[in-house]
């Protein structure tokens, strides 16, 4: 479901939409465009940014993407970003609490961000509970919705307004329910395993 | 009364201490390096070094400890005490070190595993003069 919406010389921007329950897939794709030549330098809600990457600059060695999730960006995040550059990792992008890390390959390194299981399962944990702490915002707002509509006089335009306004609440809710069972049920399936 | 206040505070760490074990197997060794004061990288080195090259820690895998050990006051940063030399490429490193409730929780997780391996070891070789 790749789109190319644009297209220069030296940078290029792709829409992707990963759902952020399988990393891996997300990292793969990553590793496979900078392989092919295109850097990862920023991410959007639902797009890419790639630069060309500097002739010259290519590796035997495929480069390796981790993605690690910190949703309050505080001054600590300067410290992550220091120790990954000390082992070997470049902080490239970083959006909405998710941070992107770059590794240039190469076999007498360490290829992981995340080198344990308890760290993999935290980080699917603040995830979930960042997520969690969308809904009850997003539920007050469907409420308020519903209760406009019952009690609203308008007619016409402006109910419609309201209508859809309730519907567009509702689908964002009900998404966010089976986003949020299905990480839920990850998170199971990695504490166990 | 000095030595009471002492003693009162002693056993608040020590029960503190108590509700943090047990440790996973990276915050074990994250804390047996920062007996003294070291930067995020230079754990991970120890660590290697410690475990003779087994144990290899991730950066995501070592900023989580340290944010987690330290929301839970078992180490603080300090003032690095001299400038990083070349391989800290001429930016001063955060350094971390235990607190005093860090090395009581050191002290009772290594009892804990000194414990089991103890336990373990007897076992093993009650089983192997029987058969």
């Amino acid at each position: 479901m790749a789109r190319h919406s644009h297209d220069r010389d030296n940078s290029r921007t792709v829409v992707r939409l990963f759902t952020g329950l399988a990393n891996d897939e997300e990292e793969e794709w990553l590793s496979k465009m900078d392989a092919d030549g295109w850097r990862l330098a920023k991410r959007g809600w639902a797009w890419y940014v790639f630069t060309r990457r500097p002739a010259g600059e290519r590796s035997m060695e495929r480069p390796i993407y981790r993605m690690d999730f910190w949703p309050q960006s505080s001054a600590h995040m300067d410290d992550y970003v220091a120790i990954a550059r000390d082992a070997g990792w470049e902080h490239v992008a970083a959006y909405n609490g998710w941070h992107y890390f770059r590794h240039g390959g190469g076999a007498s390194e360490f290829p992981e961000v995340l080198s344990d299981r308890e760290s993999q399962v935290a980080k699917y944990r603040r995830l979930l509970r960042a997520t969690t702490a969308l809904w009850i915002p997003a539920s007050v707002v469907m409420l308020i919705n519903l209760s406009r509509l019952n009690r609203t006089a308008a007619t016409g335009l402006v109910r419609k307004i309201y209508v859809a306004g309730w519907w567009g609440s509702a689908a964002v809710l009900v998404l966010m329910g089976c986003w949020t069972i299905r990480m839920w049920i990850l998170l199971r399936r990695l504490e166990k395993r | 009364m000095a030595y009471l206040t002492g003693e009162t505070q002693s056993s608040h760490v020590r029960s503190q201490a108590e509700q943090c074990v047990p440790l996973t197997e990276s915050t074990y060794l994250i804390m047996l390096s920062l007996i003294q004061p070291m930067h995020g990288y230079g754990v991970m080195q120890e660590v290697k070094e410690l475990t003779g090259g087994v144990v290899r820690l991730g950066p995501g895998t070592m900023y989580g400890a340290l944010t987690a050990l330290q929301e839970r006051r078992m180490i603080e940063s300090v003032e690095p005490a001299e400038p990083v030399d070349g391989a800290g490429r001429g930016r001063q490193r955060k350094e971390y070190v235990l607190t005093d409730l860090g090395r009581e929780v050191l002290k009772l997780e290594q009892a804990r595993l000194q414990k089991l391996a103890d336990i373990g070891r007897e076992v093993m070789e009650r089983g192997t003069t029987q058969s």
